[in-house]
């Protein structure tokens, strides 16, 4: 209760903030954003990283095609120049056939060098073409790109797997060799001879630069690398250090692994002959990272929208809370029963502006109820009189006082008897069924009424009437001069002078008013109190004890006839109280 | 005599009207009472009825059906209405009737009695039923001073009368010649009526009455308006008209009406004007003890006491104030004591004016006890006269009341009757019919009368005199005497000792 009746302004530290319904909304929104913003980068993640996968996958695939391609293009090269009745035949059955500690003649050579022409041109990735056989001391190398042989040399980096070379075709990873005219680097694949031809093995180096443009397509990854291998020896390396992973690689598979470094991502190519392995590499971290390119954006862009629904909210929250301060505010005047109040403002909201209406229409219809209530009560209090009056015969009342009258007679008690035909006549005036009645008649009962304080004051005062004959054509509401009679016996007479009087006056007023005014030579009243009562004769009656006298009469009034009726009190300079009553003419027969 | 019919279906009703009213003194001898309608309408059947007083609800028959059956079968019956219910529906219904009043019960034991009283007065004078009738007794009794506030509030609203004027006037007029004043009365009820509330009546006396209500009364205006008037209706010779103090209260309208009788009937009007001027000392109580001394000595048996008493009042007011003035208000004490005494005997003014008044006293101040005494000699003649016109047993009565009243005794109707072995409703009967007052009016004026002399004791408490006049009840002899004197014993003894105060000082 006590809260009630705090301003709103002094409250306004009690923010909407602090709603939990809006606290509880913003969390639930906040875990919404962030499980869309996760289930995004996710899917962005995912989306990405395939994009990445596919397009290595790619490289894997053109890498291992050329790979192979490789491999068989050796045997293409190599099959013809074994087959029976060629030149090559001859002249290469002849290198590994004869156990020679002699070069070559400059013959031999020339032959040779033309075989082995044949041989190279039939793939330009050859580079270069290696003789070796057991039987010969000195070993000969051909170099494509000058058409030269030339002697091996002992530092030839293949010599070591020459020298144990068991199976028909092996094929060695890249070794750097300084070659006449540059150094080598790519792959080479030995083949065996057949057995018919001697013994020893041919050894093609092939320029692996396709190889490495192809894995080196790949600009995006600093960490990727290619790796081809053999039965676990690597074979070909786009990274400057071969990857190696301890287990078994399957074909086509894929799958992450530890390493020294840190994990790796790996892929093994489906193209495997000759149990090798083609497969890419890298460094998990990378590919995590390369494949979250997007989401960081994705995330401001989620932190953005977030930033910008609370700035909007806020905004928005601001708004409405300096809305419904207002509607606080007034609803505050309202509860203080400040019901003249009106909510205004410019609503932003669309809905508050109807809240304000109809606040607003509560105001004035609770105003209308209070006052219609108000007025109901007082037609009640009628009703109730009047009900009183319906369920009391009066002509049994009269006619019982008539037979108490005549009892007393009979008993000799005379006294008693006027006394109850005075009271009788008393009770004719409060009980007549109507509260709408001639001036006359109020005016008859006014005078009864006046005779009992007569009879206290006998001849110290005088009450004097001035009435036109054309105001008692009109009627009145009952029990207008008590109040005003009452008043005067009380506070206004002054007992110590003989000529005190009393005077009611009746005038018509305007066009369509009476104009009562009743005025007396008694004690008069201060000018402030005078002034205090007027106002309070305008207040509505708030206590019980209020609604007797001038206050309820002016009420009375209003109610009746409305506006501008009603009492006004007035002094008079030579002193005492003038009291004015304007009432509307109407007859009693238009009631 | 009469005969009255009482109808209530309450006995105690019945039974407090028997016996709260002196019906023998006011003549009535037949007093019957039921309880409904159909049985009173039997009673009409078997007698005449007077009187006929009745509540509107009662079995069988209602008292406005049964008083509209009355008008048909008795018109010359009166009626009076004593009800319970207020409704003006009814009281329109009863004054279509030609009902003398419309009474509320409970009522005022006080106030039956005065309308039973003015009613029988309206018998004993044969006015006739009319719709107007309720208006003429309200009337009549508001300037008689015999209605209460009460019941003339009540009936002023009844009758749409405007109680509430800031002044009120009475105008009477009079004829005082042969001719028709017919002219004249319409002419001043028209021409006043444009200023005024003019309610008017024909008193008893035959004066035309007139009560104006207004703001304002100037009474100079009123005398311009009515000799215009007369002159206009060429009525100056037939006409006097009187104008009465202008009042303040609707109440004491009696007040007016009483001093424009005085002036009427104080006067002389073969030699009045049209307007009628108004004495201020007609009334008051310097006039109230002569004429009281006036009247002892006229009631006095012995004609040496009487003549002797005449040569002590003459005495008297010669050592007053000066001889015209005194001569004047010897003459209007008797003219009061005359006219008081006998309401019914006309031409009393006339009598003494042309046959006392005149060449008596020559205006020499030294002959004026010795024509004092002649005078009152002279007035004396006209007393015995009117006195001698009454029957014996009228003039009895009369007797005894004053002499009881005087002697301190109680006063008793009955007793009297009783020791005389006549029938009380016939000497009431008797009584009115001849002095033109009921028994008991008469007799509280020679209690008040007496009272007035007591007061003049300064030593003597009111409760006393109330006493000794013969009042068990002293609120009720203040009350008498309010209505007589218009004011109360005490102010009145005030007055009557300041006056004897500034009397003896010279």
């Amino acid at each position: 209760m006590k809260k009630r009746q705090t301003h709103p302004e002094q409250e306004k530290t009690e923010k909407l903030g602090q709603n939990r319904v809006t606290l509880a909304l913003m969390s639930v929104y906040l875990v919404i954003i962030i499980v869309i913003s996760l289930a995004a980068s996710s899917a962005v993640y995912n989306q990405r990283r395939l994009e990445l996968l596919s397009e290595m996958d790619m490289t894997l695939v053109r890498a291992a095609t050329e790979y192979e391609n490789l491999t068989e293009n050796f045997w293409s090269i190599y099959i013809p120049i074994f087959e029976n009745g060629g030149n090559g035949q001859l002249t290469l059955r002849s290198y590994y056939m004869t156990e020679e500690e002699k070069e070559l003649t400059p013959f031999e050579k020339f032959e040779l060098r033309e075989v082995l022409f044949d041989m190279a041109t039939r793939d330009g990735r050859v580079q270069w073409i290696a003789l070796y056989t057991k039987k010969r001391e000195k070993n000969y190398i051909y170099y494509v790109g000058q058409n030269t042989l030339q002697p091996l040399e002992a530092d030839f980096p293949y010599l070591e797997e020459l020298q144990e070379k068991q199976d028909v075709m092996e094929i060695y990873g890249q070794k750097r060799f300084n070659m006449v005219n540059g150094s080598f680097n790519g792959i080479a694949i030995a083949g065996g001879v057949p057995e018919s031809s001697g013994s020893g093995a041919l050894l093609v180096g092939y320029d692996s630069s396709e190889l490495q443009q192809i894995c080196s397509d790949q600009q995006r990854f600093s960490t990727l690398q290619f790796d081809i291998t053999v039965e676990g020896k690597s074979i070909f390396s786009s990274g400057s250090e071969p990857y190696l992973p301890d287990s078994s690689l399957a074909l086509g598979s894929s799958g992450v692994f530890d390493t020294e470094s840190g994990k790796r991502y790996v892929k093994v190519s489906d193209q495997g002959k000759n149990r090798a392995r083609v497969y890419y590499s890298v460094e998990w971290k990378e590919l995590f990272r390369l494949s979250n390119r997007n989401t960081p954006l994705l995330l401001l862009l989620v932190a953005g929208l977030v930033i910008f629904s609370f700035v909007v909210y806020g905004m928005i929250l601001r708004m409405l809370s300096k809305e419904v301060g207002i509607i606080r505010t007034g609803l505050w005047q309202i509860g203080q029963k400040n019901l003249d109040y009106r909510i205004e403002g410019n609503f932003q909201q669309s809905g508050f502006a109807e809240i304000a209406d109809s606040i607003n229409d509560m105001a004035q219809s609770l105003k209308e109820n209070i006052e219609r209530a108000y007025e109901y009560e007082l037609r009640q209090k009628e009703a109730e009189m009047q009900e009183l009056q319906a369920k009391f015969n009066p002509h049994f009342l009269y006619n019982s006082l008539e037979m108490f009258r005549a009892r007393c007679y009979q008993n000799k008690d005379e006294e008693t008897a006027e006394l109850i035909a005075q009271t009788a006549s008393i009770f004719r005036g409060f009980l007549a069924g109507r509260t709408f009645i001639p001036l006359q008649e109020e005016l008859a009962f006014n005078k009864r009424y006046l005779a009992l304080f007569h009879a206290r004051y006998g001849d110290k005062v005088e009450v004097l009437y001035d009435f036109d004959t054309e105001v008692l054509e009109y009627g009145i509401i009952r029990n207008v001069f008590q109040p005003l009679i009452e008043n005067y016996f009380v506070h206004g007479i002054d007992p110590s002078r003989e000529d005190n009087y009393i005077r009611f006056q009746g005038r018509l007023e305007g066009a369509d008013m009476i104009l009562i005014t009743v005025d007396d030579n008694g004690t008069g009243m201060e000018p402030q109190k005078l002034e205090e009562l007027n106002a309070s004769l305008r207040e509505q009656i708030a206590t019980e004890k209020e609604s007797y006298g001038l206050k309820n009469l002016h009420q009375r009034l209003r109610l009746f006839y409305g506006e501008p009726c009603g009492l006004t009190l007035c002094a008079k300079e030579s002193g005492g109280l003038v009291i004015q009553i304007l009432i509307r003419r109407k007859r009693c027969e238009d009631s | 005599m009469y005969t009255v019919l009482l109808v209530d279906d309450e006995d105690s009703v019945l039974e407090v009207l028997k016996k709260s009213i002196h019906w023998q003194e006011l003549g009535v001898d037949k007093l019957l009472a039921v309880s409904d309608g159909l049985t009173a309408l039997d009673c009409f059947e078997r007698q005449h009825i007077d009187l006929l007083i009745t509540d509107i609800r009662m079995p069988r028959m209602n008292g406005l059906e049964l008083i509209g059956r009355v008008r048909d079968i008795s018109p010359d019956t009166h009626t009076i209405l004593l009800t319970a219910y207020g409704e003006f529906e009814y009281a329109k219904q009863a004054i279509a009737l030609g009902v003398e009043n419309y009474l509320l019960k409970p009522v005022a034991r006080e106030e039956v009695e005065q309308n039973i009283r003015n009613t029988l007065d309206n018998i004993y004078r044969k006015r006739e039923n009319s719709e107007s009738l309720l208006q003429e007794n309200v009337l009549r009794r508001w300037t008689a001073g015999n209605i209460g506030d009460e019941e003339l509030s009540d009936r002023a609203a009844m009758l749409g009368m405007n109680l509430y004027q800031k002044a009120y006037c009475v105008v009477c007029l009079v004829k005082r010649a042969r001719g028709s004043m017919a002219g004249m009365c319409s002419a001043c009820a028209e021409t006043f009526a444009k200023e005024y509330d003019v309610w008017r009546f024909w008193d008893e006396k035959g004066n035309y009455v007139m009560i104006l209500g207004g703001r304002e009364i100037d009474t100079k205006a009123l005398t311009d308006t009515l000799e215009r008037l007369a002159w206009e209706t060429e009525t100056e010779q037939i006409v006097s008209a009187a104008i009465g103090t202008p009042v303040r209260q609707a109440l004491n309208v009696r007040l007016s009406y009483q001093a424009a009788c005085d002036a009427i009937e104080l006067v002389d009007l073969q030699t009045a004007g049209v307007v009628l001027g108004s004495r201020e000392d007609v009334r008051g109580t310097n006039a109230d003890l002569l004429a009281e001394e006036i009247k002892i000595l006229f009631f006095l048996p012995e004609e040496e006491s009487r003549l002797q008493g005449y040569r002590h009042l003459a005495h008297k007011l010669a050592l007053g104030t000066s001889g015209g003035e005194a001569f004047a208000r010897l003459v209007q004490g008797c003219l009061y004591v005359l006219v008081n005494e006998f309401p019914n005997y006309g031409g009393i003014q006339e009598k003494v004016y042309h046959h006392s008044v005149s060449g008596v006293w020559d205006g020499e101040e030294a002959h004026l006890e010795q024509a004092a005494v002649v005078f009152l000699q002279k007035v004396y003649g006209i007393f015995a006269e009117c006195f001698d016109a009454y029957t014996p047993i009228v003039r009895r009565v009369v007797l005894y009341i004053r002499n009881c009243v005087l002697g301190g005794e109680g006063v008793s109707l009955k007793e009297f009757c009783g020791q005389n072995g006549m029938n009380p409703a016939y000497i009431g009967h008797m009584f009115k019919g001849e002095t033109g007052v009921f028994f008991n009016d008469y007799l509280n004026r020679c209690r008040i009368e007496r009272a007035i002399v007591l007061l003049r004791n300064p030593n003597r408490m009111v409760k006393d005199i109330a006493e000794e006049v013969g009042f068990t009840n002293t609120s009720y002899f203040v009350k008498c005497f309010r209505e007589q004197k218009g004011i109360s014993p005490a102010k009145y003894r005030q007055e009557l000792l300041g006056m004897q105060k500034k009397g003896s000082r010279p």
